[in-house]
């Protein structure tokens, strides 16, 4: 394998460098703020995670507070409530992936379908709209409409029947919390399906037509098969941030329906790390996570490879 | 917003900032640490001088009775020479209102300044989030010249903290040596105490009520069921049934605060109770505590809270009687309902023993909020920085005081008939911000002054009267345990958790036990056995 990259490289660094840089100069300077961006906020951060190793007290800072090895992490291991906030992750992620990951896909061969342009503008207008409200007042939203003295519960209260507990049910949160998250981004994570669906080559649907094939064959066999390839990267990515299942809108209703059932392991970092003044256990969270989720984007990658797809990286000479 | 009131029930910092809430024992003052009780007793704390010159028209005590006004003196008297500053001076606070304009549009802010001699640059954190701020600020290195250091917010190891970064004031302020600053002179040695760390002197204290949390209701809801004073349990338990119809609810959604109250009732004690063999035993320990949880789990139960956990702040619902009552800072607290409703004067709660007969107590608060160590540096600096605080610290009736709190005369505030400082239209704007950023970082001994109501002053001198016959404090106040400055606060806040569960029926009782054996072994038998280690030979046996 080796030999093999080795060779491509060579084959592909054809030209000179001063004639690459000639050739390619303005795709360089264009990616520069990304890079300068990710290597401020994303790489030098991520040295801070030393913390993870050591005692660490703010007004002694990274050089002088004390190391400790893996203690964090034995600490971790013994706390009951990183396990919780674990379990809580990931169920919460697999009701997600299996919930709101299909609904911007439906929503886009929706859309897809309209005829009408007009009609086609708003539903997307009004569709990406809440994506742009702040997770405050998505939960407030909810919370006046379907919370203990929300518009819904006083108007069965009115009807004299007793209020459902919508929002402070802990055994149906999983589900409270994909609903607001279909609600706020199903919309906006359709765009990019969207934009897949106007490269798939019209004549082919004509051409189907032609054949007999109904509207359902169709969209088996031409649209949903054109779509793979977007949906198996947006899949993988989707796996490799799973962990991250989202912290403003678990911290908010954190309280309505207990830690038992709202506590992921952002919240967990947050509320041992910061407010309870462990730093280093919230980083050797943090750090933890992060390896899994690499553990978990690089197989579900390696996955896609198999299957025959693209994924979103490829050894070098693939593609 | 919707999760400030949520975050000051979990993480235990103090609605309105004025008083601390009880379970916050947590909170080392310092004292001790490190061997630093003996030199902490060597400390001559600084010499204690009165303000002259104002008599009250309610005298204090040393109960903790305020000293009540009921007009503003009306020739203030100035209490500083000159301006203390020559140099801008920069300092980390917090305010609990709205944050104010900044600097370069507040008159406000400008007037202050040109009062001080030169700008005062604060740095405004809001609620929740100060020990972040303040984490994240010292982790950076650069400091302000001054950062406000609460005592109950759950900033850990306070002591090592302080030697590392921050400036030894004893020799400036440790016995005569204050008299040079006669405001901080004026300051109480119980107050002083909050600021000796390490039997040194490490900022001006500052000082707040005494008084702890209360439950208030309006007067108008509760006289249908014959007035918010109860003198059993169970008929608190029926009244509250009986104004819970339709939309309009009994108690506000504050579970942790409402809970304070009931332990009040079922005599659980401030933080801990000392028991004859001068052990101590930790409010979550004890049966009474545990008495409350169940009542307030049957509270929950009849549906008598507020269904939305989430209710930013209850203020407005008290007053247009949707809810009929919620807990308050303190007695004090009145003024919050009479700025929403200038008729309205609210009814607050005496405690009672649950079964009629059974002893209440009264849990008395912290008595400060902390205080404001300076960065380190040179004596120049360090005595203007003093002279800064001499001038903030200025007590009710002077100068400084209007200045401070009420702007410059005929800008941010007016003289009504009774020649007393009524707020202007653009005082309201530019003020409370400014001034509750100032106040928490810098304060006079208390007083009770209603501006424009004088009345509310007597009937609130009247209340603190009758809370003083149960009142008790917290046996650990002005002592130190790293256990509990490490992990109190982390602690507190997931035994917490369990009891959220517990009143709002998420869990049974059985996890009760289950979370204090987590809390013991957490750390909390630990920390009793630090804070018995030092408990003051002046502290009374509070249990059997």
């Amino acid at each position: 394998m080796l030999k093999r990259t080795s060779s491509t490289t060579r084959v592909k660094s054809g030209l000179p460098l001063a004639a690459k840089w000639r050739r390619d100069w303005q795709m360089v300077l264009l990616m520069v703020p990304g890079v300068v961006f990710l290597l401020v906020f994303f790489y030098l951060p991520v040295l801070g995670n030393v913390v993870a190793f050591q005692d660490f007290q703010p007004f002694l800072g990274i050089m002088h507070s004390e190391w400790n090895g893996l203690q964090n992490f034995v600490n971790l291991y013994d706390n009951p409530d990183f396990w919780d906030a674990l379990r809580n992750t990931l169920l919460l992620a697999a009701v997600q992936l299996l919930l709101f990951f299909p609904v911007p896909i439906g929503l886009a061969l929706i859309v897809d379908s309209l005829v009408s342009n007009r009609v086609r503008r708003w539903f997307q207008t009004i569709a990406y709209l809440p994506h742009f409200l702040s997770w405050v007042l998505v939960v407030t939203l909810f919370q006046q409409s379907l919370g203990g003295a929300g518009f819904v519960n006083n108007l069965l209260r009115h009807a004299g029947l007793d209020p459902i507990p919508f929002m402070t049910n802990p055994d149906t949160f999983p589900l409270l919390v994909v609903a607001q998250l279909v609600w706020k981004d199903a919309g906006w994570a359709m765009i990019i399906f969207l934009a897949a669906l106007t490269t798939v080559d019209v004549s082919l649907y004509e051409a189907a037509a032609a054949d007999g094939a109904g509207r359902w064959r169709r969209l088996w066999h031409i649209t949903l098969p054109a779509l793979r390839t977007v949906i198996v990267l947006l899949l993988i990515l989707r796996i490799g941030d799973i962990l991250s299942v989202g912290f403003e809108q678990f911290i908010l209703q954190r309280d309505s329906v207990g830690p038992g059932a709202a506590e992921v392991l952002d919240t967990f970092t947050y509320y041992a790390g910061v407010v309870g003044g462990d730093w280093s256990s919230g980083a050797a969270a943090g750090l933890a996570k992060g390896v899994v989720g690499a553990l978990l984007l690089w197989g579900a990658n390696s996955l896609a490879h198999r299957l025959g797809e693209p994924g979103i990286f490829q050894k070098r000479g693939q593609s | 917003m919707i999760s400030r009131r949520r975050f000051l029930q979990v993480g235990g910092a103090v609605v309105g900032a004025m008083a601390a809430g009880p379970t916050l024992a947590a909170c080392g003052d310092g004292g001790t640490a490190n061997g630093g009780a003996k030199a902490s007793s060597d400390l001559a704390l600084p010499t204690y001088k009165p303000f002259e010159g104002l008599r009250p028209d309610f005298p204090g005590a040393e109960s903790g009775l305020e000293p009540g006004f009921l007009r503003f003196p009306p020739d203030a008297i100035a209490s500083v020479k000159a301006p203390p500053l020559k140099n801008a001076v920069s300092a980390l606070t917090e305010t609990f209102a709205t944050p104010p304009p900044p600097m370069g549009s507040n008159p406000m802010w400008q007037s202050l300044n040109t009062a001080l001699g030169a700008e005062l640059r604060l740095t405004i954190g809001t609620d929740p989030g100060y020990p972040e701020k303040f984490a994240t600020l010292l982790a950076s290195d650069s400091l302000p010249d001054l950062m406000w250091l609460p005592p109950n917010q759950g900033i850990p190891n306070i002591g090592p903290m302080l030697e590392a970064k921050f400036q030894d004031l004893t020799k400036y302020l440790s016995g005569d040596a204050v008299l040079e600053y006669p405001n901080l002179a004026a300051l109480k040695p119980a107050s002083w105490r909050t600021a000796v760390v390490n039997g040194k002197i490490w900022g001006a204290p500052i000082p707040s009520t005494p008084f702890g949390q209360v439950m208030m209701g309006n007067p108008r809801t509760w006289q249908k069921v014959g007035g918010l004073q109860c003198s059993t349990a169970d008929e608190f338990f029926a009244k509250c049934k009986e104004l819970t119809n339709g939309t309009n609810y009994a108690l506000e959604p504050a579970i942790i605060n409402m809970l304070h109250m009931f332990g009040e009732w079922f005599g659980a004690p401030n933080g801990w109770r000392v028991n004859s063999d001068r052990s101590l035993t930790y409010l979550y320990e004890t049966d009474n505590y545990k008495a409350a949880v169940e009542y307030a789990a049957k509270l929950w139960a009849a549906k008598v809270f507020y269904p939305d956990l989430n209710l930013a702040d209850a203020t407005p619902k008290t007053v247009n009687g949707q809810i009929a009552a919620q807990v308050t800072v303190g007695p004090r607290a009145t003024s919050d309902f009479r700025a929403m409703d200038p008729t309205l004067f609210v009814d607050t709660m005496i405690p009672f023993g649950h079964d009629g007969k059974a002893k209440p107590v009264y849990d008395m608060g912290y008595g400060t909020v902390g205080f404001t160590p300076f960065k380190k540096t040179d004596e120049g600096r360090i005595r203007e920085l003093l002279a800064l605080m001499d001038y903030l610290s200025a007590p009710f009736g002077t100068k400084e005081y209007l200045q401070k709190n009420f702007g410059v005369e005929g800008q941010q505030y007016q003289l009504d008939g009774q020649k007393n400082p009524v707020l202007t239209k653009a005082g309201t704007q530019q003020t409370p911000g400014l001034v509750s950023a100032l106040q928490i970082m810098t304060a006079p001994e208390s007083v009770i002054f209603n501006p424009a109501f004088p009345d509310d002053t007597k009937k609130i001198y009247a209340t603190e009267q009758k809370l003083l016959e149960h009142a008790m404090r917290n046996p650990t106040a002005g002592t130190y345990s790293d256990t509990s400055s490490k992990v109190g606060p982390k602690l507190t806040a997931a035994f917490r958790d369990t009891i959220v569960d517990i009143v709002t029926g998420r869990q049974t009782m059985d996890a009760y036990d289950e979370a204090l054996k987590r809390w013991k072994s957490g750390g909390g038998d630990k920390m009793r056995d630090e804070f018995a280690a030092v408990l003051p030979a002046s502290v009374p046996v509070t249990g059997s």
